[in-house]
């Protein structure tokens, strides 16, 4: 049982670094979707339109299995580069319209404040916009990063050594699978409900 | 000297015609009015002078330099701007909505921006709420921070956009007070507003619009005893 347990620093380890370089890539693409050049702008559409639109199970195995192959390179990447780099780019669509809506929720009026009183482009966004976007989306920030804990999960197929796959393992030694599998999700439930508990507190304050 | 002068303006909206030739001019020092029925084209002219909406055709100069969109930003920083919902930065303290400017466009020291914040506050009377944030505040006392701030810049021209429209009437008082306090001091004032009895009494010039046109331009005490245009007779007739 410690066994699996331990996957759960494994699990939080895909899921924060994925969060982090997912979130600077969705950054990225709200920038490219807000921008005036037109291709641009499309291509962060299609980006999000093709990675909303696909099963991550899919995206995971293109990413670890496909890619090497495509690119005709002998020794394919570990496990957890494919995990992450997967992740990344499935959340950084998911987090790019939740930045978005944040940023559309704050009224005009306040980008019209800041264009009288001369307020740059970069203050602009650093220190009125964003601050206030933030606000309003941490909650829906959290909800992804439960998303992407309980997503995660899928790393198991190809081998990474979470939570789940480390279930199965148990479970494959010990020929049972009710027990381990409980456990499993188990750890899963605690997570979402301490991230839960955040959002709580989050919107209270 | 005039300050600010509107060479015939014109101006639509998805194909509709909000302002149709407008001209205008603006003494320096003097307190302008523009009045008229909602939907006339009144807060037009007054985003347009500051470059928040592009007229279609038309200039506009503001102390003798034409306003293009390459300088549009350097002639913005001569003239405040009051919103009718006040626009302040809701999440920032009343103290930090006056310093955030100076500090960052001005390039002033926190210190010397966060005083000269104190004195603009002081001045518009709010005293003890300078770490309010605006959510805590009445409108009356919001609209005031938000005079303090458009005054933390030192403009020269200051452009009122129905200030007192989105307020509690009890309230109108505290915020006439002040801009009442502004007028002839040297700032110029242009004022969009639906307080005739103040725009009466603090106006130099009465603009009259409606449909897009300045129907009227007379001084403020000649428009309220005899309007000429049967237009304006009749708005006048149902405001007072």
């Amino acid at each position: 049982m410690l066994y699996i347990i331990q996957g759960v620093g494994v699990t939080l380890q895909y899921t924060l670094v994925s969060l982090v370089l997912g979130s600077l890539l969705a950054i990225l693409l709200v920038g490219a979707r807000l921008s005036p050049y037109r291709w641009l702008k499309g291509l962060a559409i299609g980006y999000v339109s093709v990675f909303r639109g696909t099963p991550l199970l899919v995206q995971l195995m293109v990413v670890h299995y496909g890619v090497p192959i495509m690119l005709n390179t002998q020794n394919a990447h570990s496990v957890f580069v494919s995990g992450v780099l997967t992740f990344s780019l499935n959340s950084a669509a998911y987090l790019s319209e939740i930045i978005r809506a944040g940023l559309d929720s704050i009224p005009r009026g306040q980008y019209e404040a800041c264009l009288v009183l001369g307020v740059g482009p970069w203050d602009r966004f650093f220190d009125i916009l964003f601050p206030q976007a933030i606000r309003n989306i941490l909650p829906s920030l959290i909800n992804e990063m439960i998303d992407l804990i309980k997503e995660s999960a899928l790393i198991s197929v190809i081998g990474g050594a979470d939570i789940m796959r480390r279930s199965r393992d148990i479970a494959a030694e010990q020929a049972t699978y009710f027990g381990p599998l409980l456990v499993a999700a188990g750890c899963y439930y605690v997570l979402v409900l301490l991230l839960t508990a955040l959002v709580r507190f989050v919107k209270r304050a | 000297m005039q300050i600010v002068a509107v060479n015939h303006l014109c101006k639509s909206f998805n194909g509709i015609p909000v302002l149709k030739d407008v001209s205008l001019e603006v003494q320096a020092g003097c307190v302008v009015t523009l009045v008229g029925p909602s939907g006339g084209g009144k807060s037009t002219v007054l985003r347009c002078i500051n470059g928040l909406e592009q007229p279609d055709q038309g200039e506009i100069f503001i102390e003798g330099t034409r306003l293009t969109p390459k300088n549009v930003a350097s002639l913005r920083l001569r003239m405040g701007m009051i919103f009718q919902h006040f626009n302040l930065f809701e999440h920032l303290t009343a103290l930090q909505n006056v310093a955030y400017a100076p500090q960052k466009v001005l390039g002033m020291t926190p210190q010397a921006a966060t005083a000269r914040a104190r004195e603009l506050l002081a001045r518009v009377g709010i005293v003890g709420l300078e770490a309010a944030l605006p959510r805590s505040l009445s409108g009356g006392q919001k609209q005031r921070v938000a005079i303090a701030r458009a005054l933390a810049l030192n403009p020269k021209i200051l452009l009122c956009d129905e200030p007192t429209s989105a307020l509690d009437p009890e309230k109108v008082k505290e915020v006439l007070n002040v801009l009442r306090s502004l007028a002839h001091t040297g700032i110029t004032i242009v004022l969009v507003s639906h307080e005739m009895a103040f725009a009466r009494e603090i106006s130099d010039t009465l603009l009259f619009m409606d449909q897009g046109e300045i129907l009227e331009c007379t001084s403020a005490s000649a428009f309220f005893k005899a309007p000429q245009h049967p237009r304006a007779q009749e708005f006048l007739q149902n405001m007072l």
